[in-house]
């Protein structure tokens, strides 16, 4: 009987330490789960938190055709709530890439960095001539990356159709 | 045997402890992302109409008094301009003080637009003074807007941006002031926040160039007028 009682109770006590370590397994594996799940959520917030807009006057966008190369100088406004970064960004007019494009920040001082609500000015060059005239509607589309934020980079779009002028 | 029951609760007591322990941590995660999430989201936009622009070519910008007038008899009154072809229409008040025109009380109430521009300012219907009260002047363009903000949120100037001709971006909050109208010394700047249902005067001696349209742009909305 005693050897009975004996063994039970190391049983017991087996199992309470298995199912300790499994516990503290489990708690372990689901804190990295949570994390993991807020860090993709931080992602979303991140890019619920980043947008870049059109600025100026979607009538009159200017485009120089006097010389090669032919050019499409528009603005974009940060407007969202954490700096971009103006050099990791691609414009696409009409779907067509073009054959270069430079993108400057606007302001005296110039901005050290694309905070928000700064403007970025964009010159869109055609070597050979684009084929565009004044008073041509063109689409523009532009995606920028953000600086990093919280060990996190996303990116924001815009696009609108402009008239050339 | 009893003691193998309590083992045994206190072994469904911990795992109901640690099940518990994980559902509140995930919540407490979850919360917290989905408060800021709808913060965000909540953000309203900015919505406002330009009620009226005009750029007036040719307009006086400046008075200076050169010459006050002690003992001309000058009392109280406007000024006019002379020799200018154009829309005209430009006013000025001044102030006299101790037989003499204030130096500071000028004040011009109407710039005015001229093609060929006044070839000089007097003083209106108090015939001739002598010691004429005698005025300086400086000319250019003048442009004016009313904007109003016709959204449910208060907006930063600093986050407005002016086109003029769609180039020359011009932050609304660097050239935004105070009282150009009733006075033609350079004002302070006006206040940085454009409050819901304010209208508030822009008027911009020297613009830049531009002669078609005039736009407003904030965080992708814009407002545009044809001048």
């Amino acid at each position: 009987m005693a050897d009975g009682g004996a063994s039970t109770f190391i049983m017991l006590i087996t199992g309470l330490l298995i199912s300790s370590s499994v516990s503290a397994l489990l708690i372990t594996e689901w804190s990295s789960t949570a994390k993991v799940a807020q860090v993709q959520q931080r992602g979303a917030q991140l890019d619920s938190e980043l947008d870049i807009e059109f600025a100026g006057d979607p009538m009159m966008v200017d485009f120089d055709d006097s010389t090669l190369p032919e050019t499409i100088t528009f603005y974009i406004q940060n407007s969202g709530l954490h700096s971009m970064d103006e050099s990791k960004m691609t414009v696409v007019v009409d779907g067509v890439e073009p054959t270069s494009v430079s993108v400057s920040l606007v302001g005296t001082p110039t901005p050290s960095s694309w905070f928000p609500n700064e403007l970025a000015m964009v010159v869109v060059e055609y070597n050979p001539a684009s084929g565009y005239s004044d008073g041509d509607d063109v689409a523009l589309y532009a995606i920028a990356s953000s600086e990093v934020v919280g060990g996190l980079s996303s990116s924001a779009s815009m696009n609108i159709e402009v008239r050339l002028s | 045997m009893a003691g193998s029951v309590g083992i045994g609760g206190l072994i469904i007591g911990v795992s109901l402890l640690v099940v518990f322990s994980m559902a509140v941590q995930t919540m407490s995660y979850q919360m917290e992302t989905s408060i800021e999430v709808l913060d965000a989201a909540a953000d309203p936009l900015p919505s406002y109409v330009i009620a009226d622009a005009s750029l007036l070519e040719g307009a006086i910008l400046t008075i200076t008094v050169t010459g006050t007038g002690l003992g001309s008899g000058v009392v109280d009154g406007t000024l006019v301009a002379n020799g200018g072809v154009g829309l005209g229409g430009f006013s000025a008040s001044f102030t006299v003080s101790s037989g003499e025109i204030d130096t500071n009380s000028v004040v011009i109430t109407s710039h005015g637009s001229y093609s060929t521009l006044p070839t000089s300012i007097t003083v209106s219907g108090q015939g001739a003074l002598n010691p004429a009260p005698t005025f300086t002047f400086t000319t250019g363009d003048i442009f004016y807007a009313n904007l109003t903000n016709t959204g449910d949120m208060t907006i930063k100037t600093n986050d407005v941006w002016l086109f003029f001709d769609g180039e020359s971006p011009t932050k609304f909050s660097s050239v935004h002031r105070d009282g150009w109208a009733q006075n033609q010394a350079t004002p302070p700047f006006a206040s940085g926040n454009w409050y819901v249902g304010e209208t508030v005067d822009l008027i911009l001696p020297n613009p830049p160039a531009f002669n078609t349209r005039f736009a407003v742009t904030s965080e992708g909305f814009i407002a545009a007028e044809a001048i």
